[in-house]
C-alpha cells in the first residue's frame, strides 16, 4: 500500500534540453538548501494570532493573549517590509465527491523537510543533516472513517530514523493527528489548538463547525528538534516542530490538509522567546561557520502530497471556467498518470504543442491563377494572370508560402467580393480569426494588393488605397517589415514579367521620424535604422539623408536592391507620406483621429514634419509647395509657403484625382474595447462622415470571444454584414516542430521580483551554458512602473553580463529603437509593458516570462504567442501574489497552458463597446466640429486662412468665426450630417440630444464670443482641449496636474478624474513617470456640500 | 435628487463611527469629518487643475533622489533633472524615513494655506536625516545604499562608496565597512523608524460613494437565482444611476505602515476670511451601475454562524460580497479595477451594493454582466470561494482591491463564501 517515498522527485520526464533547463530552474527555487528559505514549496508557522492560541509559553504559563489584535495586513506589512512573505501554513485540498452511498477509500502521502540545524550558503558545503525528511502515509476509508498508515522520519545526512504506524477511526468528520516531539507536546495547548483546527476544517463549509478528533503520535528522537544559534555561534536553545495532518469528509467533501503549527522555542533568552510568539515566521538559527549566514526555522521545505482514490474518484474536472470539484490551498492540483491520481504541489511545469492549421490541398499559385479568372472589371487577363503568378513567387520568396491555409483563401475570396472585384457575397466587414502566428497579416495583404493592382489598373489613380491600421507603433513596424519584403519581391518577380508595376507604403504613427529629425541625429552621429531588415543581406536596413531625400542604405551593400526598393517605394518620413501619399498606409487609430479632427503638430506649434493639410491622405486633393513640396489646402493660392516663403500663387500644384481608402484594417481588433473601443467607435463613424461613405472593414484577431456581435458593435452594423471566417484546426493533430514549456509559479515567501530574478537569472545562466550564447527572451510586465522597478532589480542581478533593456518611465529613451534593437539582437533581454504583446514576430524568442497574468486570457495568449513561433521555447508564468485575480488563474492554471481550455476561456470573454460614455460622446461631437471647420474651409478662399493659422486682421477673424459658427450650427441642426454613432444618440436618447446640442452651443458661442482673438484653427483646438481631442484611450473627464519641479517637457499631464478624486488633496503623494510629487491646491471649482448634493 | 444621498451619506458615516471592526484613527478621522459635514461646514473641492511639487511642508517630502548605477544620492536641484549628474544614468527617487508609529489615535489637520516650515516635523523624513550615511573621509559627501541579496533588500541593504575609492580603507568590493557596513536606523524622539520605497502609498486615501437609481435596464434576479441560492439576492439588476464619490481624508504613513497605525490628515481651512471648513475632494456623475439587494435575515444568519469565527457584522457581509462581485466584473470585462467603483449602502431594510462604471455614461464595464450573465455567477462564485492561502480575514489572496474606497476595512472572505456558497458551490 506505501508509495515509494522519494515520490516528490520530479516525475518528470526530462523531454528535452530546454526542459531539463527549466526543471533545473525550478529545482534552485524550491531547493531546501536555499539561503534562509526557497522562494516556493514552503509552508510557514501559523498567523500570530492562531500561534499564540496553539502554543504556550511554559515560563509564563500562559499564552500570549495579548499578541496584538490586528488584521492580517499587520503581518503582511511586517513581511512586506522585509519584502518577505508568509508563505501560508495550510497545504492541501477539497475534494468533491460524488454524492451516492458508494465507499470510497483514499491512500493520502505527504512528503516534505524539516530544519533541525543551519546549512551553508555555498552549494558544495551543503548539509544534508541539516534537514530531516518526513513522509507521512494514511489511507481513509470513507465507510468506517478508519485511518491507517505510517509516518516515516529520516535524518537527511544518514543514520537515525524513526517509524511509527498510525490507525485511527472516529465518530467525528475530521481526523487529525498530531506529529510532535514531547517537548513541544508540552508547550501546546490543546484547546486552542482544537479551536483552530475546528476552524481550519470549516474551510468551505460555510461557516459551520465540523467536529475534529485530534490524535497525538509521539516522537522520542530528536528528528524533529532543531539547534538554535545566535549571531556569534552560541548555542541558545532548542526549537521544537509539530505539524499536522487533518483528513476526513463531510456531506461530499473530502479534506486533505497538511497544516504546519511550527514550533516551539526552548531558550532561557526571554527576548527571544517573546519573539517567536509575535513573530512565529521569524525565528532563526545562525551558521557561525558560514559567514554567521541566518536560516528561518519552523518552515515545512519541499511539501508535496499524492493522492489516490479508489472505489470511486472525486468528480473533478477542467472547463473555461477552470478546475471544479478539487478546491486547493496554496497547491496546484494536478491530474497523475492514472485515473483517480492527483498530485499537490504548489509550481507546474508542462508541455504544450501547438495546433495544425488546415492548409489547402492546392497550390498558392494555382489558387491565384485561378482566382484570376473569377476577377471582373474592365482587366487584361494577361497582365492580372502575370500578377498573379508574381504575387505567388513572392509569397514564396518571402514567407515561404507555397500553399495557403484554406481560411486564407476564404478570407482573400471574401475581401475581393466585398470590394466588387470578385464574384461574391458583398459584406461591411470581414472578421479574421486564427492563432497568433497563424499568417493572418497574408489573409488580408494579398487581396489588398490584387485590389491594388485591379484599380491601377483601371483608373491609374494616385493616394491612399488602403489604411492598416495597428493598436501599436511596435507592431505597426513590425508589419511594415513584413509588407516590405512581400512588396520587394512582387516588384522584381513583376520585373521578370516585364510588368512595370509597384506598390508604394508608408508608416505614420508617433515614432515615425521627419527629415529634419533624421538629419539632425545623423549629423550627431546617430544611426538611425528603418523598422526593416534587408531579407537579402539580413541586416537593419538604414535611414540616411542625400541632398534633401532619405535614403534607405543597406550596410553590406551599397547597391542593394532591397535599399533602392526602399528608396524609391517606401515613404520613409512623414513628409514623403504627405507630399506623395502611398498606396498603402499603416498607422494607427489615434493617428487617423488626429488628421481628422486637427493635424496635431503644426498646429501645436511644432512641425515636425506634419503639414497644414493632412486629408489628402483621406482622398481629398491638396496643393503641394512646387519648392519644398509642403502640402496646403487646395484653396491656399496667393500667399507665401510656411516652410520656404516660396510664392503658392505661383509654384503650388494642385492635386486632385487622388484615390480614396477603400479597404480599412484593424490589426488586433481585440484591443479595440473599453474607453479606447467607445472612442474608436465614434472616431470610425466621423471618419466614414469624412470620407463620405462606409469603407469594407477588415478585423484580424486570434483572441476575439463573439466575433460577429463584436464587429456589428464597432462599426455599427448589423450582423448579416460582417463574415467571420476562422482558421481550421487539425483535429487532434500538434504541429510537432516546435513546443512551448509552461512552468507557473506563485511566489510563496518573498516578493514578485526577487522570485523573477532568482528563477530567470538560474534559467538563463544555464541556457546560456548549453546553448553557447546568450538567449533570447522577453518579460511581460503589467505597467510602466512595475517595468522600472523589475528592469532595474533584473539589470543588477545580471550586472553587465548581457544586454538587458526595456520600457521605462525614462521618457527621454527611445521607445521604438529600443524594441528594433531587440528585434535586431542587440538586446538580449527585454522587460516590455503589454504594447510588445501583439502580433509581433522576434524570431527567435527562447522564451517568455509573464509578470503577473493580465486581466484577459486574450491578453495572456498574444504575450505567449512570441515565444514558440520557430523553436521550442520556455513560457514562464510568475503570479503576483498580491492579485486576488492572479490567484484565480493561479488556482486554475490549465486555462493558462492547455490551448484547448484557453480558447474555451477566451470565448467566455466578453468584449463590448459602449457608445453611450458621456466624455466619448463630448470629445466626439468636438471632433466632429473641427472636421466641419475643415469641411468649410478647404475650398473656400476666404476661410481657408483659418486652416493655415493665417487670421491676422480682425475683421476677417469675426467674418471668419461667424461663418464657420453658422456652418456648424446649422449642420448639426440638420443632424444627418452628424456621424452616424453621434445621430443615433441624439434620435433615441433625451440624455444624449440635450449633451450633443449642449456642446454644439458651447462650442458655437466659443467661437462667437472668441472670434476677435482666435487666429486660426490651432487657437480653436487649444481653446478646445488639444488633449481631449487626441486622446483616445481613456474615457473619463481630465485633469490637468502640473508637476512643477520637473524641467523636462511635457511637465503636465491630464489623469483621469477618478484618479484625481482620489489624489488632490493637499498633502496627498501622486505619481508621474516614475516619480513622485505631493499635491497642492490648484485651479477648483468648490461648493458648500449641501448644494453640491442638490445639484 | 441629490439630499437623500446626503442623508446616505450621513446615515453611513454615523455607523462606521460605532463601528469597532474600524481602528481608531479611521473613526476620529471619520467622526470629524462628520461633526464638519452635519454642522454645513464642509465643501466639496471639484478639481480642475492641480499644482504637484516635490513637498508639502509640514506632510511629506520626497525631494531626494538616488541614482542606482553610481548610487550617489542628491538633493531637490539634481533631482528635478532626473538624470545623475556623474553618469547620466535616470534618477529613481531616494528612499525615505518615516516613522512606524506615531500614535494609533493622532489625527491631524493639514492646515490650508500652509504654516511655514519653522518647527514643523516632516512626517515623511528625507534620507539623510533617516540614516546617517555622510562619508567619513568627505563628510560632505552622501554614501549610497544597495542591498546585497534581492531576497533581502532591505535587510541585506549596505552603503556603498560614494567615490569607489578602491584604496579607502573601509572599501568592500563597491560596499563601505564603516560602521559595520550595514544601515542602521536610529531611533528618536520615541519614533520608531524604517526606511521605505517612496510611492503613492506613503498617502492612503478614505472614500465614501452614495448612489441613487435612476433607472433599471435590466432585471437581472432570476438568473442570479437559478445560479446561485435563490435567496442569496432579493433583487439583482443593471441601470443609471446618480453616483456621488468623495474622498474624506487620506492616512499616512511610509508605504508599508498598517492602515491601523497611520496619521489621519483631514484638511481643514483654517484663518483668513473663509470659515472654518473641511474640503472633501468629489466627482457626482451619471453612470452604468449593477445593482445588488441582499437579503437582511441570511447576512443576519451568516453573521451569527461565524461568530465563533471572526468579527463578521452586516456591513463586513456586504463589503466582502461587493469586493468579491467587483473581482467577478474585472474577470469578466477584461478592463482593470480602476475603470470601476463599489458603494454599500446597509439603509433600514434590505443592504445594497453597487458595482458601477466609475466614468459618466459608463464604459461597457459592467454592461457585460447583462450580456452573460452564467459566465459572471462563474467567476462570483469563484471569487466567493475561501481564500487560496486560508487566511484569518482578507487579504491580497482573496478580497483585498487596490482600489478600495474604504482602504479594504471590514472584509473576510469566510462572510460572502458563507453568504453566496453556503459552502462549496
Amino acid at each position: 500500500m506505501l508509495l515509494a517515498h522519494n515520490f516528490w522527485v520530479c516525475a518528470l520526464v526530462a523531454l528535452n534540453p530546454l526542459m531539463r533547463t527549466v526543471q533545473e530552474s525550478i529545482d534552485f527555487i524550491k531547493n531546501r538548501h536555499h539561503p534562509e528559505k526557497p522562494h516556493i514549496s514552503v509552508l510557514s508557522p501559523p498567523h500570530p494570532k492562531d500561534y499564540s492560541l496553539i502554543w504556550r509559553d511554559l515560563r509564563l504559563k500562559r499564552t500570549y493573549d495579548e499578541v496584538e489584535e490586528d488584521e492580517d495586513e499587520v503581518i503582511e506589512d511586517l513581511e512586506e517590509l522585509l519584502r518577505a512573505r508568509a508563505p501560508g501554513w495550510i497545504f492541501g485540498s477539497d475534494f468533491k465527491m460524488k454524492e451516492d452511498e458508494e465507499p470510497w477509500a483514499a491512500e493520502v502521502s505527504f512528503g516534505f523537510y524539516v530544519r533541525v540545524k543551519p546549512d551553508f550558503d555555498d552549494e558544495r558545503m551543503w548539509d544534508e543533516s541539516a534537514y530531516t525528511r518526513a513522509f507521512i502515509s494514511l489511507k481513509y476509508c470513507s465507510e468506517s472513517r478508519n485511518l491507517v498508515g505510517e509516518l516515516l522520519l529520516e535524518s537527511g545526512g544518514g543514520g537515525e530514523a524513526e517509524g511509527k504506524s498510525i490507525s485511527a477511526s472516529s465518530s467525528a468528520e475530521f481526523i487529525a493527528i498530531l506529529v510532535a516531539p514531547q517537548e513541544a507536546v508540552r508547550r501546546l495547548n490543546m484547546d486552542g489548538l482544537k479551536e483552530v483546527l475546528r476552524r481550519v476544517a470549516s474551510i468551505g463549509l460555510g461557516g459551520s463547525a465540523p467536529n475534529v478528533e485530534l490524535r497525538y503520535e509521539s516522537i522520542s528522537s530528536n528528528l524533529l528538534s532543531a539547534e538554535v544559534y545566535d549571531r556569534k555561534g552560541n548555542q541558545v536553545g532548542a526549537y521544537h516542530h509539530a505539524f499536522c495532518v487533518l483528513l476526513g469528509h463531510s456531506g461530499s467533501l473530502f479534506k486533505v490538509y497538511l497544516i504546519n503549527l511550527g514550533g516551539a522555542l526552548e531558550s532561557n533568552e526571554i527576548k527571544l522567546v517573546r519573539e517567536s510568539f509575535e513573530r512565529p515566521f521569524s525565528v532563526y538559527t545562525y551558521n557561525s561557520k558560514d559567514n554567521y549566514s541566518r536560516w528561518a526555522l519552523g518552515l515545512l521545505f519541499e511539501v508535496e502530497a499524492h493522492i489516490k482514490f479508489s472505489g470511486r474518484s472525486p468528480g473533478v474536472s477542467w472547463s473555461g471556467y477552470g478546475l471544479s470539484g478539487a478546491y486547493p490551498i496554496n497547491a496546484l492540483v494536478q491530474e497523475g498518470e492514472e485515473s483517480g491520481e492527483f498530485i499537490l504541489r504548489d509550481y507546474c511545469v508542462a508541455a504544450e504543442g501547438l495546433p495544425l492549421i488546415r492548409k489547402s490541398e492546392r497550390a498558392s499559385s494555382s489558387f491565384l491563377a485561378s482566382l484570376a479568372q473569377k476577377i471582373s472589371g474592365g482587366l487584361q487577363l494577361r497582365e492580372l494572370n502575370a500578377f498573379m503568378h508574381a504575387l505567388s513567387q513572392a509569397l514564396k520568396d518571402a514567407a515561404n508560402i507555397s500553399a495557403f491555409y484554406t481560411y486564407q483563401e476564404r478570407a482573400i475570396e471574401a475581401v475581393l467580393a466585398s470590394l466588387g472585384i470578385a464574384d461574391g457575397p458583398k459584406r461591411k466587414s470581414i472578421v479574421i480569426m486564427a492563432r497568433t502566428a497563424g499568417g493572418k497579416t497574408y489573409a488580408f495583404l494579398v487581396p489588398i494588393l490584387i485590389s491594388i493592382f485591379a484599380s491601377r489598373a483601371r483608373d491609374g489613380k494616385k493616394g491612399v488605397k488602403a489604411i492598416l491600421m495597428y493598436p501599436t507603433k511596435a507592431l505597426a513596424n513590425d508589419q511594415a517589415e513584413e509588407l516590405a519584403h512581400l512588396l520587394f519581391y512582387l516588384r522584381e518577380r513583376l520585373k521578370e514579367t516585364n510588368l512595370n508595376f509597384g506598390i508604394s507604403f508608408g508608416c505614420l504613427h508617433g515614432g515615425t521620424y521627419d527629415i529634419e529629425e533624421v538629419a539632425r541625429r545623423a549629423g550627431s552621429g546617430e544611426t538611425l535604422y528603418l523598422p526593416t531588415k534587408c531579407p537579402v543581406h539580413n541586416e537593419p536596413v538604414r535611414a540616411e539623408v542625400d541632398g534633401g531625400k532619405v535614403l534607405a542604405r543597406c550596410p553590406s551593400d551599397e547597391s542593394c536592391p532591397f535599399a533602392s526598393f526602399l528608396s524609391e517605394w517606401m515613404k520613409k518620413v512623414r513628409e514623403e507620406v504627405y507630399f506623395d501619399p502611398p498606396d498603402i498606409l499603416i498607422t494607427d487609430e489615434d493617428m487617423i483621429n488626429r488628421i481628422i479632427s486637427g493635424a496635431s503638430k503644426a498646429h501645436r506649434g511644432r512641425r515636425g514634419g506634419a503639414p497644414w493639410y493632412e486629408w489628402q491622405l483621406l482622398g481629398y486633393p491638396y496643393m503641394r509647395c512646387g519648392s519644398c513640396l509642403h502640402t496646403y489646402p487646395p484653396s491656399i493660392g496667393g500667399r507665401k509657403c510656411k516652410v520656404c516663403g516660396e510664392d503658392l500663387g505661383r509654384y503650388a500644384e494642385p492635386i486632385s484625382n487622388l484615390s480614396k481608402p477603400e479597404v480599412i484594417v484593424l490589426d488586433e481588433a481585440h484591443q479595440v474595447y473599453g474607453s479606447f473601443g467607445i472612442q474608436v467607435h465614434h472616431m470610425l463613424s466621423l471618419l466614414e462622415r469624412v470620407l463620405g461613405y462606409k469603407p469594407l472593414y477588415v478585423l484580424s484577431s486570434a483572441t476575439l470571444g463573439d466575433a460577429s456581435r463584436f464587429a456589428s458593435t464597432l462599426l455599427d452594423l448589423s450582423d448579416n454584414e460582417v463574415e467571420v471566417i476562422e482558421a481550421e484546426v487539425e483535429a487532434g493533430l500538434e504541429e510537432q516542430r516546435f513546443q512551448r514549456i509552461f512552468t507557473l509559479v506563485m511566489p510563496k515567501a518573498y516578493t514578485k521580483d526577487a522570485t523573477a530574478v532568482r528563477l530567470l537569472s538560474r534559467f538563463y545562466g544555464k541556457l546560456n551554458y548549453l546553448s553557447k550564447r546568450n538567449p533570447k527572451g522577453i518579460i511581460f510586465t503589467n505597467t510602466l512602473s512595475e517595468n522600472s522597478e523589475l528592469l532595474q532589480h533584473i539589470r543588477n542581478e545580471f550586472a553587465g553580463s548581457i544586454k538587458v533593456d526595456g520600457h521605462s518611465t525614462d521618457f527621454e529613451g527611445e521607445r521604438a529603437q529600443k524594441e528594433l534593437e531587440f528585434k535586431g539582437g542587440r538586446i538580449d533581454l527585454f522587460v516590455a509593458t503589454s504594447t510588445l504583446e501583439l502580433g509581433i514576430d522576434y524570431g527567435t524568442v527562447d522564451f517568455v516570462a509573464i509578470y503577473g497574468v493580465p486581466a484577459k486570457v486574450s491578453s495572456f495568449v498574444q504575450r505567449i504567442g512570441r515565444a514558440g513561433r520557430n523553436r521550442d521555447a520556455a513560457v514562464f508564468v510568475i503570479f503576483d501574489p498580491d492579485s486576488p485575480m492572479n490567484y484565480s488563474y493561479y488556482e486554475n492554471y490549465r486555462i493558462l497552458c492547455d490551448g484547448a481550455l484557453r480558447n474555451e476561456a477566451m470565448a467566455h470573454e466578453v468584449i463590448l463597446i459602449s457608445p453611450m460614455n458621456e466624455e466619448a460622446v463630448r470629445r466626439a461631437v468636438k471632433r466632429w466640429a473641427v472636421s466641419e471647420v475643415y469641411r468649410a474651409c478647404a475650398n473656400d478662399k476666404l476661410l481657408c486662412k483659418v486652416l493655415v493659422d493665417d487670421l491676422r486682421d480682425v475683421k476677417e477673424r469675426i467674418h471668419s468665426w461667424t461663418q464657420i459658427s453658422k456652418h456648424i450650427t446649422s449642420a448639426a441642426s440638420s443632424g444627418a450630417r452628424l456621424p452616424k454613432s453621434l445621430w443615433n444618440l441624439y434620435n433615441n436618447f433625451s440624455m444624449y440630444r440635450d449633451i450633443i446640442d449642449g456642446e454644439v452651443r458651447r462650442i458655437s458661442s466659443l467661437l462667437n464670443a472668441k472670434s476677435s482673438s482666435l487666429s486660426g484653427i490651432s487657437s480653436l483646438i487649444r481653446e478646445l482641449g488639444e488633449d481631449s481631442l487626441y486622446n483616445l484611450r481613456a474615457a473619463d473627464e481630465e485633469v490637468r496636474i502640473i508637476y512643477s519641479p520637473l524641467n523636462v517637457r511635457d511637465r503636465e499631464r491630464l489623469r483621469e478624474m477618478r484618479y484625481a478624486v482620489k489624489h488632490c488633496l493637499p498633502g496627498q503623494v501622486t505619481s508621474y513617470r516614475g516619480f513622485f510629487f505631493v499635491a497642492y491646491t490648484g485651479e477648483r471649482r468648490e461648493v458648500p456640500i449641501k448644494q453640491w448634493f442638490g445639484d | 435628487m441629490g439630499q437623500l444621498a446626503l442623508e446616505r451619506l450621513i446615515s453611513a458615516l454615523k455607523s462606521k463611527v460605532e463601528a469597532d471592526t474600524l481602528p481608531l484613527n479611521v473613526r476620529e478621522a471619520l467622526r470629524r469629518a462628520l461633526d464638519y459635514i452635519e454642522q454645513g461646514r464642509a465643501n466639496v473641492y471639484m478639481p480642475h487643475t492641480i499644482q504637484a511639487d516635490f513637498d508639502y511642508p509640514s506632510v511629506i517630502s520626497l525631494e531626494y533622489s538616488l541614482c542606482p548605477s553610481c548610487r550617489k544620492i542628491y538633493g531637490r536641484d539634481v533631482s528635478s533633472t532626473l538624470k545623475c549628474p556623474s553618469c547620466k544614468s535616470p534618477l529613481i527617487q531616494a528612499y525615505v524615513g518615516a516613522p512606524v508609529e506615531i500614535g494609533v489615535k493622532n489625527v491631524i489637520e493639514v492646515a490650508i494655506p500652509p504654516p511655514s516650515r519653522n518647527g514643523q516635523d516632516y512626517i515623511v523624513l528625507p534620507t539623510d536625516r533617516a540614516l546617517h550615511i555622510r562619508c567619513s573621509h568627505s563628510p560632505k559627501l552622501l554614501k549610497g545604499v544597495k542591498p546585497e541579496r534581492p531576497e533581502r533588500p532591505l535587510y541585506t541593504l549596505r552603503f556603498t562608496c560614494p567615490l569607489n575609492n578602491k584604496s579607502c580603507s573601509n572599501y568592500d568590493d563597491g560596499f563601505c565597512r564603516d560602521h559595520d557596513g550595514s544601515v542602521f536606523f536610529p531611533d528618536s524622539g520615541g519614533i520608531k523608524r524604517a526606511i521605505a520605497l517612496p510611492g503613492e502609498g506613503l498617502t492612503k486615501s478614505y472614500s465614501e460613494v452614495v448612489f441613487e437609481e435612476l433607472r433599471e435596464e435590466k432585471d437581472l434576479t432570476k438568473d442570479f437565482n437559478e445560479g446561485l441560492y435563490p435567496d442569496a439576492f432579493s433583487k439583482v439588476c443593471l441601470g443609471e444611476f446618480k453616483v456621488y464619490a468623495l474622498t474624506l481624508f487620506y492616512l499616512i504613513g511610509h508605504s508599508y505602515a498598517s492602515r491601523g497605525r497611520r496619521l489621519a490628515a483631514l484638511a481643514v481651512y483654517r484663518g483668513g476670511e473663509e470659515a472654518e471648513a473641511l474640503r472633501v475632494a468629489g466627482r457626482s456623475m451619471t453612470t452604468f451601475g449593477l445593482l445588488f439587494r441582499l437579503n437582511p435575515s441570511k447576512i443576519n444568519e451568516v453573521v451569527e454562524r461565524l461568530k465563533s469565527f471572526a468579527p463578521v457584522d452586516i456591513f463586513t457581509v456586504a463589503h466582502s460580497v461587493a469586493h468579491a462581485a467587483m473581482k467577478a466584473v474585472v474577470m469578466l470585462s477584461g478592463l482593470s479595477y480602476r475603470e470601476f467603483g463599489e458603494a454599500v449602502y446597509l439603509g433600514d431594510k434590505q443592504p445594497e451594493v453597487l458595482i458601477y462604471d466609475d466614468s459618466p455614461g459608463g464604459v461597457g464595464g459592467v454592461k457585460t454582466v447583462g450580456e452573460s450573465p452564467p459566465d459572471f455567477i462563474s467567476h462570483l462564485k469563484h471569487s466567493a470561494s475561501p481564500c487560496p492561502r486560508a487566511c484569518r480575514g482578507a487579504c491580497r489572496a482573496c478580497l483585498y482591491l487596490e482600489n478600495c474606497g474604504s482602504l479594504n476595512f471590514m472584509l473576510n472572505w469566510m462572510a460572502v463564501n458563507s453568504y453566496l456558497l453556503a459552502g462549496r458551490p
